[in-house]
């Protein structure tokens, strides 16, 4: 089980009308993500928070036809929007999209987005959206300049 | 060897051996059949993961519930801000 203090889940604000998705039991309902998968995740989000300082988040759902112009939205609601980095994943358009704030932009050039993105996506062609997400957000943390 | 043991031992420990190996085969199958597949269409929740925020203000003394309030509450004042124009973006895109 996951530790509550450490992921939110949220239902997005542009989810298709599918029962409300409290976040209560991670292994019911339809997650993508076992329980194993979820503490991952959460690892490596936490890590990646902690040896950036940036606030990095995962979407994971569908992203609509514009998937750039739909991520950016999603990322103009995060609490801090300059300082936070938004990865989305669309595996319904087969899309990733990694959007980072304007204060960001200067730590975290978009060769090493395009990277990560490049990399994630070879998991993600494989199924494992986990291994995508974990190596995406390594990636990112790892050369996020000081 | 009367028949009935005949058709006992030739039928029915092959057969039990078979139906215990497409259970095993099918069994763990089904458990498995709930991720995502490329190509297949993904009809999960959408899901948004944020790592807690360890300054936030709410966090204090109310454990496990604060960062979903926060969060929560921050996302109710969005529209207000959401109008005005987002500011530069970098990022990438990927497909695969």
């Amino acid at each position: 089980m996951v530790p509550k203090e450490a992921v939110v889940r949220e239902e997005a604000p542009a989810a298709p009308a599918k029962d409300g998705y409290d976040g209560s039991d991670p292994t019911s309902g339809e997650s993508p993500f076992s329980s194993r998968q979820l503490i991952r995740i959460d690892e490596a989000l936490s890590a990646a928070d902690r040896e950036s300082g940036l606030a990095f988040s995962v979407y994971v759902g569908d992203l609509g036809e514009k998937t750039r112009e739909h991520a950016e939205k999603l990322h103009d609601k995060l609490p801090d929007p300059d300082k936070s980095v938004l990865v989305a994943i669309s595996p319904d358009q087969r899309m990733v999209e990694i959007v980072t704030g304007s204060s960001v932009v200067d730590r975290i050039p978009d060769r090493i987005c395009a990277l990560a993105a490049l990399s994630m996506t070879a998991a993600f062609a494989g199924g494992d959206l986990t291994a995508g997400i974990v190596t995406g957000l390594r990636m990112l943390a790892d050369h996020t300049k000081v | 060897m009367t028949p009935l043991e005949t058709v006992g031992t030739f039928v029915g420990i092959p057969a039990s051996v078979f139906l215990v190996i497409a259970a095993l085969v099918y069994g763990t199958s089904a458990r498995r059949s709930k991720r995502y597949r490329p190509g297949r269409p993904f009809d999960f929740a959408p899901v948004w993961f944020l790592a807690a925020v360890p300054d936030a203000p709410a966090a204090a003394g109310h454990g496990h519930s604060a960062g979903q309030l926060t969060a929560a509450a921050q996302r109710t004042a969005l529209p207000a801000g959401s109008a005005t124009p987002s500011t530069p973006k970098g990022g990438a895109s990927g497909s695969w």
